[in-house]
């Protein structure tokens, strides 16, 4: 079981010196990994299936695999991209899986920032300016109904850009694609979010 | 530029993913097209509307079940490096794997809790025989072996008591079920007397023998019995992992005083846990006392407890402390605020019904109890359901509550009157017997599965744990085999996964 972790211990150390430092044995550095990601492998699983308690279970199952296929780690890659890597593949099993036992997709509630949270200033010449985005339950619906409409790939192409912030570089080692085509996936994803939601009547 | 050119590369340029050379030449084109500029607003609309969904925060669930799950990988990895080079990569013949069914089939059938649970009895027993001396048994139960890594490398006989615990949270589950789960109900507490009757008679020959099955039908890495355990262990219902981890205690102090909470006797058990004064078993004793504090009804009493071994310096006890205390809190405060809105009104059947699931919820049994009987006593004839449903509930409430007398005569009251009984008829049929036996009635629980296994039952699996529970009574209470390799051999003929295993190993020590 491991030990509690010593605050700071690893602060500064670089993910793949991590990796390198657990596969010589110091298990307090895995543990430290699984603090920098845990947050964000469960958010991207959550985004991409709609469903916090299956995270939970398969962000455990990335870090376990992780856990076990370390020595295998090649340094020239980033961890982080091998760590969402291994969520993806998960993630992409389970929504194979539910195209054959449809799960609603859904935000939970209180994840749902309270209004007014979320004011970005852009004047906008469409008149949908994001002060006016209801942060409220038409919202909240139409969102899930907006992402559930997209394909697991677009989702999380998505999801990685908008929430993980990562590089569309980045992005396509996790997909296994090319960058240009994140570019399209992502701004496709958008204008399909975009369309459903004036559809809706929520912007 | 064409305007479709420049609108496929919008998204990017808001990424700032764009080459200098390219960027300059998009702003320049939005200077002076007012499409372009009115798509790159709609996605900047879209970002805003996505920004609104904030991160989930990460539950001490997921900690807890991830630390369990790399202790697993960590001890299941040390374990595979000394068996490939002490034995080649497989133990088991492939002739032999081949002619089994795979693991994840026959678990993936309706037993998966009890199978769960009956795993972690099985790979608790085995640590106290792998680290007694049981070195010819620790080659064959390798991917069994592997489960132990879970929990413990230095166990003693008070796994036992952990596992049964875990079988009486899948039951507090079903109990909660709407509808409620009355199959499920039976079977977790057949497995729970299972389990408390097989740890209590020092059953090493069955345990053993059913560890080399399991260990037989572990046919790859990831359908072994480890990694099913864990898949169970992923359950986030925080106690679930609780329990799951108080399992990981070494020659466990407690052992005594959880007899006795198996046994209903808790006055006892929470003497006997006032009595541990090991360090780190007294702060596991305290989180013991403060949940059978939570049964009496003693909620400012327990707090008290809970609060202090939430602070205690072991995270796996403080959290466990803290997760009992915000369940039993936020059930306990939500049953309040019903029973505020129901002020100066008479409770309706539904009201009382509310209040008492939330009784459960909080573990306050005795007091649940009550307020099942209210709610089916507020029943009229249309709520027929709700009034049946609450009187088992209120006696399995009752059992909690270590009125085990009292709630036994609940269940005997909804017992079969006719030869063919509902399915709730049959489950609390088999809930008295399993009741008898838990208060030393063995004679008289035999007797009842046997009046049972006449009548026509409502389902082949209802059955088998009628069988199964006589079974078990027969051989380790009233030792006697002849009778009991009848019963078991009924259950493993009905083909009940995991039941007909367990039923199977058993026979084969009652001859």
């Amino acid at each position: 079981m491991p030990k509690p972790r010593i605050a700071g211990q690893f602060a500064e150390v670089p993910d793949e010196n991590l990796v390198a430092k657990f596969n010589d044995g110091s298990r307090e550095a895995f543990v430290e990994l699984v603090h920098r990601y845990q947050g964000r492998i469960v958010n991207f699983i959550y985004r991409t299936l709609g469903d916090f308690e299956r995270s939970e279970e398969l962000a455990q199952e990335s870090f376990l695999r992780a856990f076990r296929k370390a020595d295998s780690f090649d340094s020239k890659y980033r961890f982080s991209t091998w760590l969402y890597t291994i969520a993806r593949n998960l993630a992409s099993n389970e929504l194979r899986d539910r195209s054959r036992r449809p799960v609603p997709y859904a935000i939970e509630d209180e994840d749902w920032a309270s209004a007014g949270q979320s004011y970005v200033d852009v004047k906008s010449s469409t008149g949908a300016d994001p002060a006016h985005v209801l942060l409220n339950k038409e919202m909240k619906e139409a969102l899930e109904k907006a992402l559930e409409q997209l394909t697991g790939d677009h989702r999380m192409a998505l999801i990685l850009k908008e929430y993980d912030g990562l590089t569309y570089g980045e992005i396509a080692e996790i997909l296994d694609t090319s960058a240009g085509t994140v570019k399209s996936w992502v701004y496709r994803a958008k204008r399909e979010i975009y369309r459903i939601l004036k559809e809706k009547g929520v912007i | 530029m064409a305007c479709q050119d420049i609108q496929e590369d919008a998204q990017a340029y808001l990424d700032n993913e764009l080459s200098p050379s390219r960027r300059a030449q998009v702003e320049g084109h939005l200077a002076k097209c007012q499409e372009c500029r009115r798509t790159v607003d709609e996605l900047k609309v879209v970002s805003a509307a996505l920004s609104a969904w904030s991160d989930g925060k990460v539950t001490n669930s997921f900690k807890l079940g991830l630390d369990v799950r790399l202790a697993v990988g960590e001890e299941e990895s040390a374990a595979e490096k000394v068996d490939q080079r002490r034995a080649g990569p497989n133990l088991i013949p492939a002739a032999e794997r081949k002619t089994l069914p795979s693991f994840s089939h026959w678990f993936s059938r309706q037993w998966k809790p009890l199978v769960a649970a009956a795993m972690v009895f099985v790979a608790l027993t085995a640590v106290a025989m792998v680290f007694h001396g049981g070195a010819a048994t620790k080659s064959v139960i390798r991917s069994t072996g592997d489960v132990i890594g879970a929990f413990t490398s230095q166990a003693d006989g008070g796994m036992v008591a952990d596992a049964s615990a875990l079988a009486n949270v899948v039951s507090k589950k079903a109990i909660k079920a709407q509808p409620l789960d009355f199959a499920k109900v039976a079977q977790s507490d057949v497995l729970y007397a299972f389990l408390v009757s097989a740890g209590s008679q020092g059953q090493d020959d069955a345990s053993k023998k059913l560890i080399n099955l399991l260990a037989t039908r572990s046919d790859s890495r990831d359908t072994t019995p480890a990694a099913s355990v864990a898949s169970i262990l992923r359950v986030p219902e925080g106690l679930f992992m609780s329990q799951a981890c108080a399992a990981e205690i070494v020659r466990d102090p407690l052992f005594a005083a959880r007899q006795y909470e198996l046994q209903g006797r808790l006055k006892e058990a929470m003497a006997t846990y006032a009595g541990v004064t090991d360090g780190a078993a007294r702060a596991r004793a305290k989180v013991a006392i403060g949940a059978l504090r939570l049964r009496f009804g003693d909620y400012a009493g327990a707090q008290t407890l809970l609060e202090e071994a939430s602070h205690d310096s072991d995270r796996r006890i403080s959290l466990m402390a803290s997760e009992l205390l915000n369940e039993a809190a936020s059930a306990r405060d939500a049953a309040g605020k019903l029973a505020k809105e129901r002020s100066g009104a008479l409770a309706t059947a539904e009201q009382w019904n509310k209040i008492a699931l939330l009784e459960v919820e909080a573990y306050d049994f005795k007091n649940a109890a009550n307020s099942f009987m209210k709610a089916a006593g507020a029943a009229g004839g249309d709520l027929a359901d709700l009034a049946r449903d609450a009187r088992f509930r209120s006696a399995w409430c009752d059992i909690q509550a270590g009125q085990i007398s009292t709630g036994v005569y609940g269940f005997r009251s909804m017992a079969p009157t006719s030869g063919k009984p509902t399915s709730l008829e049959y489950a609390a049929g088999i809930e008295q017997a399993v009741g008898m036996a838990r208060v030393g009635q063995f004679q008289e629980s035999a007797t009842l599965c046997r009046q049972l296994t006449a009548l026509s039952a409502p389902s082949r699996s209802m059955e088998a744990l009628a069988y199964f529970q006589q079974g078990t009574v027969e051989l380790n209470a009233l030792k006697d085999p002849t009778r009991a390799a009848e019963s078991l051999g009924r259950v493993a003929s009905a083909g009940q996964g995991s039941l007909s295993y367990a039923a199977e190993v058993l026979l084969d020590s009652a001859h």
